[in-house]
C-alpha cells in the first residue's frame, strides 16, 4: 500500500509543470555554478570546491521544496478532495508519511541532478583545472549538507502546509528559513560573536548553530586549509558542524513528529457564525427596486477603483502572512542594522548611527527581499479572486479591466510602501535608542524612491507573466523566473543597462556631498523603468483574463494615446540613457575593455624602452565646476632629458577614459601625428633634446565625470565634493604599461606574451632623479575651498569663484590629488608641524582623535626613523559613495579620509582611540612611500605597505602597550590564511609579493613584522627602517633585497634563518600540547608538557608543502585563568629551543597555571590553534 | 429581447460542447433544462460574457454582446453554479462592494438596494458576519442578492437549487418568480420540478444542442395520450426495454414502473398515464438516445 501510493506521489510530481522547471533551474544552476568558478589554487573538482558549491546549491533548498510542496501538499485541500481521501481506508500514517516522504525524495532528486550537473560541467573546463575525479567528494556534499537540508526544509514546508494549508504560510518558512540562514551567516563573521582567534571566544558555536544550512560551521573548520587539503581532505563531522547537523536534523524531526501527532483526519470549519442576537426590530421592510446605473462616467472609475483597492488591501493586511512576515522583517532589520553599527568598518569602532549610514546598511537586503516579497504578493493578488472562486462574480460586472488591474499594482504598491515604513520606522527607532537625534527623514524617501520602484516594476512585470500561467503554481515558478533574470541577462553579451531589467546605478547617500553620486542618472532610469512598467501594464490589461476569456480586449482610444505616450517616454529616457553612455561616453562590456588594452599592448610596447624627458616641474591651473561634475586643468610641464643620449621625438600619452578632451603643444617642436583614438600626440623637436637640456610641454585637459558613468571613487565631481588624482590625468611620457592586462589567462586568449615580473634579487639597485615641483592655481565656487599638495601661498575670491594657490618648496613624487568641498579647517601645532584638518563643517567630532593620532605618530617616527620634511600636514576629508572606494591615501605631506570610514565615526567604548589606527597608516606612507620609494618591481609592497602596517601597530602599541596590537595581528592572519587559497598562482614569499597579494602584503606582512620585532627586538627593527630611510632614500629606488641585507647586518647569525623563514619562504607550524602533569615542588610548581611542533615549508611554485624537522625558540605561557589576548592574567613566559617534532619539556613556575598556551602571541603560523592550548588544572597529578 | 444564432464551442481537447445553439428568448422565466454535462454551465458562461463561443452570434437588445460585452454586463445579474467569497469580508461590505462594480454610484440608493436585498434574502440579521462562514442555502440567498444589484435586465441562474433543503427552495422560487417578471431571467437546472414551476418558456439542452423549444404547458399538452405506465417486476424490464420505448422507470414501494411512450395502448396492463413535463425531459432525452442508436438506461 505504502509502495503504492508513494508510487503515485512520484507520478503526481512529474506530471507537474513546477517540477520541471525546478529542475531546469537545478541543472542550470549547478552548471553556471562550475563553469563561473573562478581560478583558485586549488582544483575545481577539490572536495573544497566541491563543498563549497554544493552549500551555495543548498541555500536554494528550501526554495525547490518549497515550490514542489506548494503545488503538492495543497493539491487535496485546493481541489477539495480532502473528505474523499480522509474517509478511504489510507490511515495517517500512510497519509502523512508518503505525502511527506514524496515531497522529500523529489526534492532530493532535484538536489541530486544539481549535483550531476556540478560533475557534468566540467566537460568545459581547462584540464588543468580539474584533480583526480572522486565521486565520493560529491557523495559527502550530498549526504552531510543536501540530505538533512532537505529533511529539514520539507519538515518545515510539510508542517506549514498539513496545518495552515494556505501557499501564503510556505512562503512564510521560505522567509523565515532565509533569515535564519542570514543571520547565522552574518553572526558568524562577525566580532560581536567570534573574535579573529579562534581562541579568544568560547561562544562561536552559538552562530554556526543558527545556520539552518551548515556552511558556517563548516567552512570554519576548512577556512585554513591548505592547497593539499583543500584538495582532498573531507571535513570531519565533528565539533560545531556536527552539532549544527545533529541540532537541525532533530529540528526537522521534531516538525515531523509534532504534524504527526497533531494531525487529524477531521476536517475543522469554523462554526458559522449562527447570529446569536436577532435584531429585535428590523428597520422598516425596504422594497428591493432595481437602481439605473451608470457605467461610464469618471465617478464609476474612481469609486470602483477605491472599493477594489480597499478589498485587496484589505484582504492582504487582515491575513496573519502578511503581519508575520512584516514583523520578522523588522526584527531582522533591527538586528542585522544594530550589528553592522556596532562592527564598523574594520570590526573596531563604531559606526554613528546616521541616516545615510543606515540608508546604505539596509538597501540591499531591503531590495533583494522586497523583491522576493513583492513577486510573491503580486502572484497572490493576481490570483485571488480565481482562488476563493469569486472571479465569476467580480468579472461579470461592467467594472473595467483597467480598474481591475490598477487597484492590484496600486495595492501591491501599498503593500510595498507599507514593507518599506515599517524597515524605515523601526530604523528610526534604532537611531533614536542609540541617542542619536540628527534623523534625516528626507533620506528615508530616497530608499522609498530607489527600493519602492524596483518592487513596483518587478511586481508589474509579475502580473503581465502571470498571464500565460494555467494555473497558480506556474505563475509562482514563472514570478521566480523572473527574479532571477536580471542575473541571467548578464550572462549573455547584453549588459548595457537598459537591457538589464529594473537596473539602477547605487545609492549611497553621502552626508558630506548631500547627495548620492548617480542621482541625476538614477532619475533617468527610474523614468524609463516607469515607462517601461506603464507599457507592460496596458499589455497586462489588453491581456487581462476575466472569466474564460481568451479574447484580448480591444484598446480604447485613451488606452492606445496612453501607449503612445509610455512608448515616446520609454524611447526618450531610454534614448537619452542611451545618448549618455553610448554617445557621449563609450560603453565597453568586459570583453571589449580587454580587447581594447590587448590592441594597445600589441601597438604600443615597442615603444616601452623609447627615451623620453622626465617632468621636473608641473605648473598648472584648475578650475572646478561642480555643477556640471567639470574641471578643465591647463598648464605647462618643465621636462629635462636625464639620459645620457638626445631625445628626438616626443610620445604623449592621455588616460583612456570618457568625456576628456585635451590639446597638448610643445613650442620647441611639431606636432607629428593626432591620434584621438588611442590617446596618443607624436612630436618632433625641432632640434633634439639634449642631455640635461630642458623643455615645455603645453597642454589643456577638460573632464566630465558623468553621474551616467560608472563611479570611480577616486576620481568624481560632485555639487557637494570633488576629489581626483589629477597626476593620472595629464599627459604622460611613453608607453603606459599601466593599461596591461594583468590576467594571464586573458592575455593568453588574446596572444600577448606572459607578464615578466622582475624579481628583486635580479634588479640591480636603481636611481632616479624623477621628483618634481608642483604649483597650482585652483579655482572652485566661493563656497568651496580646494586643498592639494604644497603650500598654500595665497587665497583669494574673484567673480563669486575661490582661488587657492599652492606650491611645494621641495620635489615630490608625482602624486597631487586634488579635493574641494565646504570644508571647514581646524589648525594645530605639533613638533612646529602645522596639522590642519580639512573637515565637513558638521563632522569636527574626531578632531581630537585624530590629532591625537598625528602626535603619537609623529613623535615615534621622528624619533625611530627620522625628520619629517614637510612644514605642515593635513589630513582631508572627502566623500563617500561607494563600498569599493579606499579608506584612505597618502600624498606627499598629507592623506585624504574617507567620511564614516575614517572620518565622523563613534568613539569607542574601549576609550581606545581606534580611529587612530587607519590615519596612522596613512601618516606612516610618508615615510614608507615617499621618504622611501621603491622600485616598483616584485616586493615592493614589503616597503611601502608593510612597514606602514608595521608603523601603524608599533605606535598603536605604544599608545596602549604592548600586546595592544595582537588583535590587529589576528585580524591580519584570518585574511591572509582565507584568503591565500583563491589565487591559482603559487604564493610569493613577502621579500616578491606581487601586486594581486593583498593578503599576502597586508595579511601576512602585519604578522611578519610584529614577529620579526619580538626575534630581534624593536631597536634592531627601527635601526634597519632608519638606515633605509638615509641609505635609499630618494633618489635611491630599493627593493627587498636591500631591506633584507640590512636586516641581515643587524641580526645575529643566529636569528638568519629565522628572517629567511619570514621574508623569503612561506613556512607553516602545527603546535599540539598534550598530556600536562603538573607538581608542588618547593613552593612552586613543576609543569611538564608534550608538544608536538612540526614545520612545513611551500615548495617554490607549486602548491605543495613540505615537512621540515623544527629547529627554533618556541614561547610557551601560563595563565592565571582562560588567556585574555592581550596577556593580561599571563603568569609566565619562557623560551624553549624545539628540536623535534615531538618533545617532553618541563619548566617550574611560581603560580599554579589554569591554562597553558605554546606561541601565545602568534609569532608563527599555525592554521590549527584548538589544540595550542591546554587546560592546567586537570592536568593536577602524579 | 435575447437572441442567440448557431451559438458553437469547441474546447481545445476536442470536446463539442455546443453544437449550433439558437434560441430566442423574450422577457419572463426561461427554463433551460438538460442533464449533467449536456453544455448548460458553457452556455451560461457564455452568456455571461465570461468566456467566448468558437462561433456564433448573441443579440441583447439587438447589440451584439459578443463584440461589446460590456454593454450587457451593465445589466447583468449572474449567479454562476459555484462561487466563493473574500474571507473576512461581510455580507453587507461584499454586496456594497459588488454594487459598486456595477455602477450603483449613489450612496444612498446603494445603500437602500443593498439593505432591501439582506432583508429579501432574509440574510439582514447577518450582514455583518463573513460570507464564507454562511452556510449552503445562505450562501446561495447571498448569490441571489448579489445577482440582483444594481439594475439586471438579464438575470442568469446556473443550477441554483442544488444542494438547497425545499424551504430555501420555495423561498428562492418565490424571490425568482417575483423578480422575473419584466426582465429575462434565465434558469438552468437539471432538476424538472424547478422549471415547472416558474417558468413559462423552455429549452432542453442535450449534449449541447437544443432537443426541444416552447412553453412547459404546451409541450406537456403535446405528449398527452402517449404516455402509458405499467408496474412490472425487476427481471422484466430488459425484455419492455427491448421491445417498447421505455422513457423511464421509478421505483414505487419497491417495485419498478416504467413510462413507455407511444401512440395506442402498447399491451395489456398498460394504463394511460397523465403527461407531466417529466415525461417531456425524458421522452426528449430517450429519443437523442436512440438516434445515436445507443446508450440503455
Amino acid at each position: 500500500m505504502f509502495n503504492k501510493m508513494l508510487a503515485f506521489e512520484i507520478n503526481y510530481y512529474v506530471r507537474q509543470p513546477v517540477f520541471w522547471i525546478v529542475m531546469a533551474l537545478a541543472i542550470l544552476n549547478g552548471t553556471v555554478l562550475v563553469s563561473n568558478a573562478g581560478e583558485k589554487a586549488y582544483f575545481i573538482n577539490s572536495t573544497y570546491a566541491i563543498l563549497h558549491g554544493t552549500s551555495i546549491l543548498t541555500t536554494a533548498t528550501i526554495l525547490v521544496v518549497g515550490f514542489l510542496g506548494a503545488s503538492a501538499l495543497l493539491r487535496d485541500h485546493q481541489y477539495k478532495m480532502e473528505s474523499l481521501i480522509f474517509c478511504t481506508p489510507v490511515d495517517k500514517f500512510q497519509y502523512l508519511t508518503t505525502r511527506f516522504t514524496g515531497l522529500f525524495l523529489m526534492a532530493l532528486l532535484v538536489h541530486f541532478v544539481a549535483i550531476v550537473a556540478m560533475i557534468g560541467a566540467l566537460y568545459g573546463i581547462e584540464p588543468e583545472r580539474i584533480g583526480p575525479f572522486h565521486l565520493e567528494y560529491y557523495a559527502y556534499g550530498f549526504l552531510v549538507l543536501m540530505v538533512p537540508n532537505t529533511l529539514l526544509c520539507s519538515a518545515a514546508i510539510f508542517s506549514a502546509a498539513v496545518f495552515t494549508k494556505k501557499t501564503v504560510y510556505l512562503y512564510i518558512v521560505i522567509l523565515l528559513v532565509y533569515i535564519c540562514y542570514f543571520f547565522g551567516s552574518l553572526l558568524g563573521n562577525s566580532p560581536l560573536m567570534a573574535a579573529y582567534n579562534p581562541l579568544l571566544e568560547q561562544g562561536s558555536g552559538l552562530a554556526t548553530l543558527l545556520d539552518p544550512y551548515g556552511p558556517m560551521a563548516l567552512f570554519q573548520q576548512t577556512a585554513y586549509w591548505s592547497v593539499d587539503q583543500k584538495n582532498t581532505m573531507l571535513p570531519s563531522l565533528s565539533g560545531n558542524f556536527l552539532y549544527n547537523r545533529l541540532f537541525w536534523l532533530t529540528i526537522a524531526l521534531s516538525l515531523f513528529a509534532v504534524t504527526y501527532r497533531f494531525f487529524s483526519f477531521k476536517i475543522f470549519q469554523k462554526a458559522s457564525d449562527k447570529p446569536k442576537k436577532q435584531e429585535k426590530t428590523l428597520k422598516k421592510p425596504l422594497r428591493y427596486v432595481r437602481i439605473p446605473v451608470k457605467t461610464n462616467s469618471l465617478k464609476f472609475h474612481f469609486l470602483s477603483l477605491f472599493s477594489r483597492i480597499k478589498i485587496e488591501y484589505l484582504t492582504v493586511l487582515k491575513g496573519l502572512p502578511f503581519l508575520i512576515i512584516l514583523i520578522a522583517i523588522m526584527l531582522f532589520n533591527v538586528l542585522t542594522l544594530f550589528e553592522r553599527i556596532h562592527r564598523g568598518s574594520m570590526g573596531t569602532e563604531a559606526f554613528y548611527p546616521s541616516t545615510e549610514l543606515i540608508l546604505e546598511l539596509f538597501q540591499s537586503d531591503l531590495l533583494n527581499l522586497g523583491m522576493l516579497i513583492s513577486v510573491f504578493f503580486t502572484v497572490e493578488l493576481y490570483w485571488n479572486e480565481r482562488a476563493v472562486k469569486i472571479s465569476f462574480l467580480t468579472d461579470a460586472t461592467p467594472v473595467s479591466s483597467v480598474t481591475l488591474y490598477l487597484s492590484k499594482l496600486l495595492a501591491l504598491a501599498m503593500i510595498c510602501l507599507t514593507l518599506i515604513a515599517s524597515i524605515c520606522l523601526t530604523s528610526i527607532a534604532l537611531q533614536l535608542s542609540q541617542g542619536y537625534y540628527a534623523i534625516k527623514p528626507h533620506l528615508y524617501l530616497i530608499a522609498l524612491q530607489n527600493i519602492g520602484l524596483p518592487l513596483l516594476l518587478f511586481g508589474g512585470l509579475t502580473f503581465f507573466i502571470q498571464r500565460f500561467a494555467p494555473n497558480k503554481a506556474v505563475g509562482i515558478a514563472l514570478g521566480a523566473i523572473l527574479l532571477l533574470l536580471p542575473r541571467l541577462i548578464s550572462y549573455t553579451p547584453f549588459t548595457h543597462p537598459l537591457t538589464l531589467i529594473g537596473y539602477q546605478p547605487d545609492f549611497i547617500f553621502s552626508a558630506m556631498a548631500n547627495t548620492i553620486y548617480h542621482a541625476e542618472a538614477s532619475n533617468w532610469y527610474h523614468m524609463y523603468w516607469g515607462a517601461f512598467l506603464g507599457l507592460t501594464g496596458i499589455l497586462t490589461i489588453r491581456f487581462w483574463k476575466r472569466g474564460n476569456l481568451q479574447k484580448a480586449e480591444v484598446l480604447s482610444p485613451k488606452s492606445k494615446m496612453l501607449l503612445c505616450l509610455f512608448g515616446g517616454l520609454f524611447l526618450l529616457s531610454g534614448g537619452y540613457i542611451f545618448y549618455q553612455t553610448n554617445g557621449l561616453s563609450k560603453f565597453t562590456g568586459k570583453e571589449q575593455a580587454l580587447n581594447e588594452k590587448a590592441e594597445y599592448e600589441k601597438k604600443y610596447s615597442q615603444f616601452a624602452d623609447l627615451l623620453q624627458p622626465t617632468i621636473t616641474q608641473v605648473n598648472v591651473a584648475i578650475d572646478i565646476y561642480p555643477e556640471e561634475h567639470r574641471y578643465q586643468a591647463k598648464g605647462h610641464y618643465l621636462v629635462e632629458n636625464k639620459h645620457d643620449k638626445p631625445i628626438e621625438k616626443l610620445m604623449i600619452s592621455l588616460p583612456h577614459i570618457n568625456r576628456i578632451r585635451h590639446t597638448v603643444s610643445l613650442p620647441a617642436g611639431k606636432l607629428l601625428e593626432e591620434n584621438l583614438a588611442d590617446q596618443i600626440y607624436w612630436f618632433q623637436l625641432h632640434t633634439p633634446l639634449k642631455p640635461h637640456e630642458t623643455t615645455r610641454l603645453e597642454f589643456e585637459v577638460t573632464i566630465t565625470r558623468s553621474p551616467f558613468d560608472r563611479l570611480d571613487g577616486e576620481h568624481y565631481i560632485t555639487q557637494g565634493g570633488t576629489f581626483f588624482e589629477l597626476e593620472d590625468y595629464l599627459p604622460f611620457f611613453g608607453y603606459l604599461s599601466d593599461h596591461e592586462i594583468q590576467n594571464e589567462k586573458e592575455r593568453e586568449k588574446r596572444g600577448l606574451a606572459p607578464l615578466v615580473k622582475t624579481n628583486p634579487e635580479n634588479s640591480p639597485s636603481r636611481q632616479s632623479e624623477d621628483g618634481l615641483y608642483f604649483e597650482a592655481l585652483i579655482s572652485t565656487p566661493e563656497n568651496q575651498t580646494a586643498v592639494t599638495v604644497g603650500d598654500l601661498l595665497s587665497e583669494t575670491v574673484k567673480k563669486g569663484r575661490r582661488y587657492v594657490h599652492y606650491k611645494t618648496d621641495r620635489k615630490i613624487a608625482r602624486q597631487f590629488a586634488i579635493a574641494a568641498a565646504d570644508y571647514a579647517l581646524a589648525r594645530y601645532q605639533h613638533q612646529g608641524i602645522d596639522l590642519l584638518i580639512y573637515h565637513h563643517p558638521d563632522h569636527h567630532g574626531d578632531n581630537e582623535r585624530i590629532v591625537d593620532a598625528l602626535r603619537h605618530g609623529f613623535d615615534y617616527c621622528q624619533e625611530q626613523f627620522g625628520p619629517y620634511p614637510f612644514k605642515t600636514y593635513k589630513v582631508v576629508e572627502v566623500p563617500y559613495f561607494s563600498s569599493r572606494q579606499s579608506h584612505g591615501s597618502a600624498y606627499p605631506g598629507m592623506h585624504f579620509a574617507v567620511e564614516n570610514r575614517m572620518f565622523h565615526m563613534k568613539a569607542s567604548s574601549s576609550g581606545r582611540n581606534e580611529l587612530a589606527k587607519g590615519h596612522l597608516h596613512e601618516l606612516s606612507h610618508q615615510y614608507w612611500g615617499y621618504c622611501l620609494e621603491p622600485n616598483y618591481i616584485r616586493g615592493s609592497k614589503l616597503l611601502t605597505e608593510v612597514l606602514a602596517q608595521y608603523s601603524e601597530n608599533a605606535i598603536y602599541e605604544k599608545m596602549y602597550g604592548t600586546y595592544s596590537g595582537n588583535d590587529e595581528v589576528d585580524f591580519a592572519l584570518d585574511i591572509y590564511l582565507r584568503s591565500r587559497t583563491n589565487n591559482q598562482l603559487s604564493e610569493s614569499p613577502l621579500y616578491q609579493v606581487t601586486g594581486s597579494e593583498p593578503y599576502v602584503y597586508y595579511g601576512k606582512g602585519l604578522y611578519t613584522m610584529m614577529a620579526l620585532r619580538n626575534f630581534i627586538g624593536e631597536d634592531k627593527v627601527n635601526t634597519v627602517l632608519k638606515n633605509m630611510l638615509e641609505k635609499f632614500g630618494y633618489p635611491h629606488k630599493p627593493t627587498s633585497i636591500d631591506f633584507l641585507n640590512e636586516l641581515y647586518q643587524v641580526a645575529d647569525t643566529s636569528q638568519i634563518p629565522i628572517i629567511d623563514d619570514l621574508f623569503k619562504r612561506v613556512v607553516f607550524h602545527d603546535f599540539k600540547l598534550s598530556k600536562v602533569a603538573i607538581k608542588p615542588k618547593n613552593g612552586q610548581f613543576e609543569v611538564t608538557l608534550d608538544v608536538q611542533a612540526v614545520k612545513t615549508v611551500l615548495k617554490n611554485n607549486s602548491h605543495q608543502e613540505l615537512k621540515e624537522t623544527i629547529n627554533e625558540w618556541i614561547e610557551i605561557a601560563c595563565y592565571s585563568d582562560y588567556p585574555q589576548r592581550e596577556n593580561q592574567n599571563m603568569t609566565f613566559i619562557q623560551k624553549f629551543h624545539l628540536q623535534q617534532d615531538f618533545c617532553q619539556i618541563q619548566f617550574m613556575t611560581s603560580e599554579k597555571p589554569a591554562y597553558i598556551m605554546i606561541d601565545p602571541n602568534r609569532y608563527r603560523i599555525d592554521r590549527n590553534l584548538e589544540d595550542n592550548l591546554i587546560e592546567g588544572i586537570g592536568g593536577l597529578r602524579e | 429581447m435575447l437572441t442567440i444564432r448557431n451559438l458553437s464551442q469547441t474546447y481545445p481537447n476536442g470536446v463539442q460542447a455546443l453544437k449550433s445553439v439558437t434560441l430566442d428568448i423574450e422577457p419572463g422565466m426561461f427554463g433551460l433544462l438538460g442533464p449533467n454535462g449536456a453544455g448548460k454551465s458553457t452556455l451560461m458562461r457564455t452568456l455571461a460574457t465570461l468566456q467566448e463561443p468558437t462561433h456564433g452570434q448573441i443579440l441583447f437588445d439587438n447589440k451584439d454582446i459578443l463584440q461589446n460585452p460590456n454593454v450587457l454586463r451593465q445589466c447583468l445579474g449572474y449567479l454562476p453554479q459555484e462561487f466563493g467569497v473574500y474571507p473576512k469580508i461581510s455580507a453587507y461590505n461584499l454586496l456594497d462592494h459588488l454594487a459598486v462594480l456595477k455602477g450603483v454610484l449613489h450612496k444612498k440608493e446603494r445603500k437602500e438596494q443593498v439593505e432591501a436585498l439582506l432583508q429579501q434574502t432574509n440574510l439582514y440579521q447577518v450582514r455583518n458576519k463573513s460570507v464564507n462562514t454562511f452556510s449552503g442555502g445562505m450562501r446561495q440567498r447571498f448569490g441571489i442578492a448579489q445577482a440582483l444589484l444594481g439594475n439586471p435586465q438579464l438575470i442568469i441562474v446556473d443550477e441554483p437549487t442544488a444542494g438547497l433543503d425545499p424551504e430555501e427552495r420555495n423561498r428562492f422560487h418565490n424571490l425568482l418568480s417575483e423578480i422575473g417578471e419584466n426582465i429575462v431571467v434565465i434558469l438552468s437546472t437539471h432538476i424538472v420540478e424547478d422549471v415547472r414551476q416558474l417558468c413559462s418558456k423552455m429549452a432542453i439542452l442535450i449534449a449541447g444542442e437544443i432537443k426541444l423549444y416552447g412553453s412547459p404547458n404546451k409541450l406537456v399538452e403535446a405528449l398527452n395520450g402517449n404516455i402509458w405506465h405499467k408496474m412490472i417486476s425487476k427481471e422484466q424490464l430488459p425484455h419492455y426495454q427491448q421491445s417498447m420505448q421505455v422513457i423511464s422507470t421509478r421505483l414505487i414501494s419497491g417495485k419498478t414502473q416504467i413510462a413507455v411512450l407511444a401512440d395506442y395502448q402498447p399491451e395489456l396492463g398498460f394504463e394511460p398515464a397523465e403527461a407531466d413535463l417529466e415525461d417531456v425531459y425524458f421522452a426528449t432525452l430517450y429519443q437523442h438516445q436512440h438516434e445515436k442508436g445507443g446508450v440503455h438506461v
